[in-house]
């Protein structure tokens, strides 16, 4: 730490009075892609002990002890560039139909089909399986569904995949198929891994006892979630807080990623509880001939309603594992206080596990784990992430429950209606908790914009806005009005008298809602253009300011 | 907080302020770190992407390797250790109750499907213990378990009360026993919740006089039937058992419902007797889980073959974390024995239960005495720090009409 310290002391006061020239907006701005400019390849693998982050994460508090830093990963118009965490996909550039959804990250419809060769038995994760070369030789990890809930952990698996590779993670091809004992083959390198770290052949009795763990349907097959072996050399998963202090382009504290951030979003949407680092991975990949890490979302057996090898825990997605408060409160009146969760119904459908919209609140919804991105995620993060769900049509949404291939209809349309349902209770929770206001747009006198609560009905109303006008400085900062901020009913005004004209100028427009709903719509959005040529270009657009707290606590 | 600061450690204090200062240092450190990378050389750039570029570049010259914490790395170790097939360890306890403190050493190893273990253990009371098992845990796809021992047991305290419903707390005296076993059983899994099995093993027992803060038992005027005796018995057991719940070492619903036939074959025809134990266990889950009533019937009963007697130290005996809270190891002895027991279970958290319980129970002579009258009673609450298939740590305290007592142990009583 005290390393640290030293170095960002010497290279702040070094670079200090040089900062005060940056200019707040470059000419590239906004950039559509955070580039990765050094070689990583000497990069090393590192494995992360489950319990060691699950005890960092529940009584050390890691990371940033700002709580209310603005999200660094985003360019100067609140968005999150394409990067090698994440692409922007269902809001990026080219809107994604239903079949893209479907789609997900596909490259092919599974393992090739005839014998499969074990390349080893599955030594970590809570699901029995392991990892096989099919008929093409191509690696995929094979897991299984428990015995008395069929298709559950696979149908969640696969649906949630497509989901997320769609909200723009990168995420493994995975999928549903089947497979009968006699498609396995063992060969002298199929290797198991003991718990102690050592290996050892294995062995028929093995893949036996394994299969033994599993669902086997009445022909006698299996049906198996196939996770296809992601692009690149593996090198152990990332932390949800700081950096790898070994990736020269892992800059930015994992816990102020928007995308990281916003990830509490998404799996309040889906029930992703298990949000820990074990469950990502970085690879060593090649791009414009150099080595860069790809940061992965790994492993979504344990979303919706399944928990992997049993349905979802009751109190998963109300509590963390450990809640001290909520513990003495009910340790204190002998189990008396019941908290609301209990008197959740779950529909009887094994497949499905226990997911419901029924007492879902986003913004209660809680991880098993204290995850340090999501703590610090901000209303703009939230706001940024909500947008994305709303993005998905129903149409879309059934798409994706449709690639978990559950036999039973009742589980197929239960899951899919249930996620419809959350997907709406994330847009009233979060779209609606800061001012809305997105996509400004100044076309010649007339500036347009969107309330993006009201467009997804996640809101009623305002009517009417007031808009204020600034000429900006863009070495200085420096702000002067233009006239007296103005009132537009509706989403639409008309620029004032004396904006700049000359190229390269730049003007600042604050609009914020009157008579709000939400007290919150009344903190203008702050909207930056410049002049070019004959038009103005966004060139900013700010939700929350930053604006470092005092720190907090989770 | 005067008081607060008075009897504060100077070491307390200090590393309290440690703590401060590195929180500060912290805040302080990724502020700066925050700030520098923000504004790193970037009055040479012209754009965004060279600003970012000009990031990387700073942090490629300070990178440094991504090793585990000590922290991480002990972990990584214990958990290696754990689950290695193949290591020394440390026990504690499992030796005999009444030992108290029991540390040991023990070594176990994996050949294929076979699993060995031997260790030994030395109490702060003085009890010993040596043991090896060669265990076949799960042949025939898991539905044969075959397991082997050797257990070498010297108690040198065993506490002894009387024979009978009405002994009295102050006539306690002690006793030491030395025993060895040798044996096999071997049990058939058809179905995960059934058990069916059965074994023979060789038992030795020699008790003498006993050592501790109580008086020997050779001093003491109550009827000890066996005392001083050598028994050497060929034990035949069989059992069957309907064990539908989550697991042993922890569960929320399910039930245990056993009967084991134990035969104490006496080649002399001194100390020959017959047991049977029915120890019937039920979990009631309530409003998901919220709260559990769980309760248990232990009934044990003994017969001498003619003539014959049942030692005392091999008589049923109540009291202990497991078999009468409200009292002491062994504080009541006869031949036959009723506990039932109930408890409300409620979870705080996920890793943490909590019971409030009642123990009641009885020894009787004669098996047409164990009826729901003179139980003697005990109630408590208790604290159990669980995992999905384990209870590593429970604690109990009951009060029953010799007072409080209060158990420190693992697994859960029932």
């Amino acid at each position: 730490m005290k390393k640290l310290f030293c170095a960002a002391l010497a290279v702040a006061s070094l670079t200090f009075a040089a900062s005060a020239q940056k200019p707040r907006f470059y000419s590239d701005d906004p950039i559509s892609a955070s580039p990765s400019t050094q070689d990583a390849s000497r990069v090393g693998a590192k494995e992360v002990n489950l319990a060691y982050d699950a005890g960092l994460n529940l009584f050390m508090d890691p990371g940033d002890p700002n709580m209310n830093r603005r999200a660094m990963s985003i360019n100067t118009v609140d968005e999150v560039p394409d990067s090698m965490w994440f692409t922007n996909r269902i809001l990026g550039g080219q809107r994604m139909s239903v079949e893209d959804v479907a789609k997900g990250p596909d490259t092919s419809a599974g393992p090739a089909a005839g014998k499969w060769t074990i390349a080893s038995g599955k030594s970590n994760g809570v699901t029995p399986g392991f990892t096989i070369l099919d008929a093409n030789e191509v690696r995929w990890f094979i897991k299984f569904d428990p015995p008395d809930y069929r298709e559950m952990m696979s149908g969640a698996e696969a649906t949630v995949t497509k989901l997320f590779h769609a909200l723009g993670y990168n995420v493994p091809e995975n999928h549903v198929t089947r497979l009968t004992r006699d498609m396995l083959v063992l060969t002298e390198r199929s290797k198991v891994t003991a718990p102690d770290g050592s290996e050892r052949r294995l062995k028929d009795v093995d893949i036996d006892r394994l299969l033994r763990m599993a669902a086997k349907d009445a022909d006698g097959s299996y049906r198996v979630i196939a996770s296809r072996a992601v692009e690149g050399k593996p090198i152990g998963p990332f932390m949800y807080a700081n950096t790898r202090p070994d990736d020269p382009n892992d800059t930015i504290p994992h816990e102020h990623r928007r995308e990281l951030r916003a990830l509490r979003v998404f799996s309040a949407w889906t029930n992703h509880v298990d949000t820990k680092a074990i469950n990502s991975l970085d690879t060593l990949v090649q791009r414009e001939g150099r080595t860069v890490v790809r940061h992965y979302l790994i492993d979504f057996g344990s979303t919706l309603g399944s928990a992997s090898v049993h349905p979802r825990e009751y109190d998963e997605g109300h509590e963390y594992i450990v809640d001290p408060g909520r513990t003495l409160k009910r340790m204190a009146t002998f189990g008396l206080w019941i908290p609301s969760w209990h008197f959740i119904d779950y529909p009887d459908i094994p497949a499905a596990g226990r997911f419901t919209a029924d007492g879902f609140n986003p913004v209660e919804w809680l991880p098993r784990i204290p995850n340090p991105a999501f703590i610090r995620a901000r209303p703009d993060d939230t706001f940024w992430g909500a947008r994305r769900v709303m993005a998905f049509t129903d149409e879309m949404i059934r798409a994706a429950v449709k690639t978990g291939k559950y036999t039973d209809p009742a589980a197929e349309k239960h899951i899919a209606d249930t996620l419809i349902a959350r997907r709406d209770a994330i847009g009233r929770a979060w779209l609606t908790n800061v001012n809305p206001v997105v996509d400004p747009v100044l076309d010649g006198g007339t500036l347009k914009f969107q309330n993006a609560a009201i467009a997804a009905g996640a809101a009623k109303g305002p009517t009417s806005y007031e808009i204020a006008w600034f000429t900006f400085d863009n070495a200085t900062g420096a702000t002067s009005p233009i006239g007296q901020p103005s009132r537009a009913d509706g989403e639409q005004a008309n620029a004032p008298e004396g904006l700049p004209s000359s190229a390269g100028s730049f003007i600042r427009v604050d609009i914020k809602a009157v008579n709000a709903p939400q007290p919150s719509w009344t903190v203008p959005v702050r909207a930056f253009f410049k002049r070019t040529g004959s038009g103005w270009t966004l060139v900013g657009f700010e939700r929350l300011p930053d604006a470092p707290a005092p720190t907090g606590t989770k | 907080m005067k008081h607060i600061t008075r009897v504060l450690p100077a070491s307390t204090i200090l590393c309290y302020i440690h703590a401060v200062m590195k929180r500060l240092l912290n805040l302080l450190g990724t502020s700066l770190l925050i700030f520098s990378f923000a504004t790193a050389a970037v009055h040479a750039q012209d754009t965004r992407a060279a600003e970012i570029a000009q990031q990387q570049a700073e942090k490629a010259k300070q990178l440094e390797a991504n090793l585990p914490s000590k922290g991480e790395r002990f972990l990584n170790w214990l958990q290696a250790h754990s689950n290695d097939p193949s290591t020394m360890y440390t026990t504690f306890g499992g030796m005999y109750p009444s030992a108290g403190f029991a540390p040991g050493i023990a070594y176990r190893d994996a050949f294929g499907g076979a699993r060995f273990n031997a260790g030994v253990g030395w109490s702060f009371k003085n009890y010993k213990l040596a043991q090896g098992s060669l265990g076949w845990p799960d042949l025939f796809g898991d539905k044969l378990e075959v397991h082997t021992r050797v257990r070498w047991t010297d108690a040198t305290q065993v506490p002894f009360y009387g024979v009978g419903n009405d002994s009295v707390k102050d006539d306690r005296v002690n006793y030491g026993l030395k025993a060895l076993e040798a044996g096999g059983s071997a049990t058939l899994k058809p179905w995960w919740w059934y058990r069916l099995g059965g074994g023979v093993a060789y038992r030795r027992y020699e008790d003498r006089e006993g050592s501790g803060s109580h008086p020997s038992i050779e001093t003491t005027p109550l009827i000890v039937p066996g005392l001083f005796s050598e028994a050497r018995y060929t034990q035949t057991t069989a059992f069957t058992a309907i064990d539908c719940r989550e697991s042993p070492g922890y569960t929320r619903s399910g039930g245990l419902y056993s009967v084991t036939f134990n035969d104490y074959n006496d080649s002399n025809d001194v100390y020959g007797f017959r047991r049977v134990d029915v120890d019937l266990q039920q979990m009631v889950p309530l409003l998901k889980e919220q709260w559990v009533l769980a309760f248990r019937g232990l009934v044990a009963m003994t017969d001498a073959a003619d003539n014959q007697i049942v030692p005392y130290y091999l008589l049923p005996n109540l009291g202990g974390s497991r078999r009468h809270r409200g009292y002491s190891d062994f504080r009541f002895q006869d031949r036959n024995l009723l506990l039932v027991s109930g408890e409300y279970r409620w979870m705080p958290s996920r890793i943490v239960d909590m019971a409030l319980f009642v123990d009641a129970g009885k020894v009787t002579s004669d098996r047409s005495d164990l009826d729901f009258n003179d139980l003697k009673m005990g109630y408590g609450i208790g604290v159990r720090i669980h995992g999905p298939t384990l209870t590593p740590v429970r604690i109990d305290v009951a009060h029953s009409d010799e007072g409080w007592r209060i158990h420190l142990t693992g697994g859960l009583p029932f």
